[in-house]
């Protein structure tokens, strides 16, 4: 018996020391390798100037095309829309933006049924977490992710929990300097052609009153002088409660609201609530048009 | 409670401690203690099912000894008619009602005649297939007199709810488990090791090759109508290594936990996919099941006896239930007939039972025979394993229309950043480390054993699956 403790012990010590081993270097690899999601991407720059900043969800990823934005306006400008991403995600992206001194003249934030939620993201999560001791970083994870003293004072377990992101491959890519499938420069992530299916979509039939995070946002760019913009982006003709729209303008009248401006044209669509390229790039015509009338 | 999971981790501790520390010398304390064990085991799960297990341990053990002490044969013969009638009442009422009301109206409709169906919202209780099987076996043994039955109502008890083997076998036989509560346990370090070994290797089937294929399998089987043949060929491999991953490394792990506790298990798998025919497959996966259905189905047929006819009556008998066995579904009952096909020439041609050594014993590499004949055994191996995994039957023909007619060998994207070959070197490295150990039960044991249980746990941490948690595909049966 003595023989097969001793030997569980060993697994067990070994099964530890490899934790350790292991989060050392996958967050070595990370924050040192070449940037691979837009949060990496934002913490690997300093002191920079863009012109225009947009943030949101894949409504924003999918959406601005920086390209258009910057031949049409002269000014440079980039996209950190992030998939699944919520109010309390954008405030975050703020935050790393100021903080890492990239300035902008203008920050554009898309909202729509976005601003009846609060909360973040896994998506956006698991790509905090080998900056998981930053002290802004944890601070936002304390507050918002239940599992945040395991996340952070288990080896390795925010590596496990996030491994569908993190995991080898990732960090496989990352060690080799493979460049991910979307031009972190620009940020833009295009859909081509239609998910299929007919178009579809629904907004909700009732606004909250306020979003505390919006309010956040609003305090923190007050305090710190940087000019927000609020912009609904299209949504096809098939939307149940398309008059949300409406009723968030009335929450936010400066928001510029887009949402009808494809109401036509379905062929713009991947799905109801996300452009393709060709939408994409017609949109972001009208959005750069619109900066230079405002 | 699943073996990859937290609550397990603490569990088999804290059982381990108890049972050699505490009730080290009190056989009947250690049984006891067993039995609750395997009820908190199964009842984490849904505590309600537990009568279930209850019921049919009562049943069997009574009727065990009314068998026993019944000299009429009709009255015995009644005695195990009922255990039948109940065990698979069971089984039946929870696994096929379903599946039989909606077949029924199914028909019916095809004839244009409509009806209303009226199925019920029926939980399958997890492992009811197992210990149905397990107490049958009991039953049936004592009442060929090939077993004495039990007096002790713990001990069977604890043998029908062993928890290591509960909910997705292997299914043990009464005549080798049940004897091993009655005698003391002795601490054997050499079988505690061979357990530890096991239980890692299990976790690395399941965790890195199972879990890791099952994100492709899923993406693949549920947009195959617009993918190439390519694609489709490494989707049904990736589940070929999915579900033998998952399903070996269950009971390598159910094995090895035994082990620890001081009991044999019968083996499960045998590196099933070096076969070199069909019936050397089946001699080497799920080998619980197989022999079950040799013993208590196949032979009391009549077996490889009797006409061709008979001969071939019984095959498909043995496969189409074995099939049904697996699940509901036609898909299931239309794998057991596509494997009682390919077994069926080699029954005829009384090459059966042909391959019975270690392949490639004297070798590092098989032959050119060899290899072509596990190649071709492992294809049409995968091309079942289709029909078992699509949802529907037409589901299974549309797949592998396309990837015979599509002809597209291309590299091909499917989410997340992967690609549909991605998983070809994993599997090769484990086809591999597999040919090498072929000889041995698991490739830990021997030389550096210690080093190589460590490298073990750092595929485990670095290359398993954690996010996407998949539970063990034999639950469901």
């Amino acid at each position: 018996m003595k023989k097969l403790i001793k030997n569980i012990l060993f697994l067990v010590l070994a099964t530890i020391f490899l934790m350790y081993a292991l989060d050392f270097v996958y967050t070595y690899i990370y924050q040192n390798g070449i940037p691979r999601n837009k949060v990496a991407y934002v913490l690997s720059k300093q002191n920079k100037k863009i012109d225009y900043v947009f943030i949101g969800s894949s409504r924003v990823d999918n959406t601005i095309v920086p390209k258009i934005i910057t031949e049409i306006t002269g000014k440079s400008s980039i996209n950190l829309g992030m998939q699944g991403a919520k109010p309390d995600d954008y405030y975050l992206m703020l935050q790393l933006l100021h903080k890492q001194n990239i300035v902008s003249d203008t920050v554009f934030i898309q909202i729509d049924y976005t601003f009846n939620m609060e909360g973040t993201s896994d998506i956006i999560n698991s790509s905090l977490m080998p900056y998981i001791n930053d002290s802004l970083i944890s601070s936002f994870l304390k507050e918002r992710n239940p599992n945040f003293y395991k996340l952070k004072y288990i080896p390795f377990y925010r590596y496990l929990t996030f491994d569908y992101k993190l995991g080898f491959r990732e960090a496989f890519s990352t060690a080799i300097g493979k460049h991910p499938n979307i031009n972190l420069e620009s940020g833009y992530f295009p859909k081509y052609g239609s998910q299929g299916g007919k178009l579809a979509s629904v907004l909700p039939e009732f606004i909250n009153k306020e979003n505390n995070t919006l309010n956040k946002i609003n305090t923190f760019a007050k305090a710190n002088d940087i000019l927000i913009v609020y912009f609904m982006a299209p949504y096809c003709a098939n939307t149940t409660n398309l008059d949300f729209s409406d009723k968030l303008k009335v929450k936010i009248p400066s928001m510029l609201n887009f949402t009808r401006v494809f109401i036509e044209e379905d062929d713009n669509f991947f799905n109801c609530s996300h452009l393709n390229d060709k939408g994409a790039k017609e949109f972001s015509k009208i959005m750069a048009k619109s900066i230079l009338n405002n | 409670m699943l073996f990859n999971s937290i609550a397990f981790l603490v569990f088999l501790p804290s059982v381990f401690i108890v049972y050699w520390f505490v009730f080290k010398k009190h056989l009947k304390a250690q049984n006891i203690f067993l039995l609750a064990t395997s009820y908190l085991f199964y009842g984490w799960w849904d505590y309600r099912f537990l009568a279930l297990i209850a019921a049919s341990t009562l049943v069997d053990y009574c009727i065990g000894l009314a068998i026993a002490n019944e000299n009429v044969r009709k009255k015995r013969k009644l005695l195990l008619i009922f255990s039948l009638v109940f065990n698979l009442g069971l089984l039946g009422f929870f696994k096929y009602f379903n599946f039989f009301i909606d077949s029924w109206v199914e028909m019916w409709e095809a004839f244009g005649i409509a009806m209303h169906t009226s199925s019920l919202n029926i939980i399958l209780p997890v492992g009811i297939s197992f210990y149905t099987f397990q107490t049958l076996s009991y039953t049936i043994d004592v009442y060929r007199k090939k077993i004495e039955p039990t007096k002790g109502f713990v001990d069977f008890a604890t043998f029908v709810a062993f928890f290591p083997q509960l909910v997705a076998g292997p299914i043990e036989r009464a005549s080798n488990l049940l004897p091993q509560f009655k005698i003391p346990r002795v601490f054997d370090y050499n079988l505690a090791k061979s357990g530890l070994h096991l239980i890692l290797w299990g976790l690395f089937q399941k965790m890195v090759i199972a879990d890791s294929c099952a994100t492709y399998v899923n993406i693949v089987f549920s947009n195959y109508e617009n993918l190439n043949s390519l694609t489709l060929m490494t989707g049904s491999i990736y589940f070929a290594f999915q579900i033998y991953g998952d399903f070996a490394g269950y009971s390598n792990i159910a094995i090895g936990v035994a082990r620890l506790l001081g009991f044999r298990l019968m083996r499960n798998f045998n590196y099933p996919y070096f076969s070199r025919d069909i019936a050397e497959f089946w001699r080497r996966w799920h080998i619980s099941l197989s022999t079950w259905f040799r013993d208590y189905l196949y032979i009391p047929l009549g077996g490889s006896k009797g006409s061709k006819g008979e001969q071939i009556r019984n095959v498909f008998i043995i496969f189409v239930v074995s099939g049904f066995w697996h699940g509901a579904n036609w898909t299931f009952v239309f794998w057991g007939a596509l494997n009682a096909l390919y077994f069926l020439p080699l029954l005829l041609a009384k090459n059966n039972r042909k391959h019975l050594n270690t392949i490639a014993e004297n070798s590092w590499l098989p032959n050119w025979k060899e290899f072509i004949q596990i190649l071709i055994t492992f294809s049409l191996t995968c091309i079942a394993w289709v029909f078992f995994r699509s949802d529907s039957i037409s589901d299974s023909f549309s797949y592998l229309n396309i990837l015979f007619t599509n002809l597209d060998f291309g590299l091909q994207y499917l989410s997340m950043e992967r690609y549909n070959v991605e998983l070809i070197l994993l599997l090769f490295l484990f086809i591999v480390t597999e040919w090498v150990f072929r000889k041995q039960e698991e490739p830990l044991t021997g030389k550096y054993s210690l080093l190589k249980a460590v490298f073990t746990i750092f595929c485990i941490l670095t290359l398993g699956v954690y996010s996407e948690h998949q539970e063990f595909i034999y639950f469901q049966f």
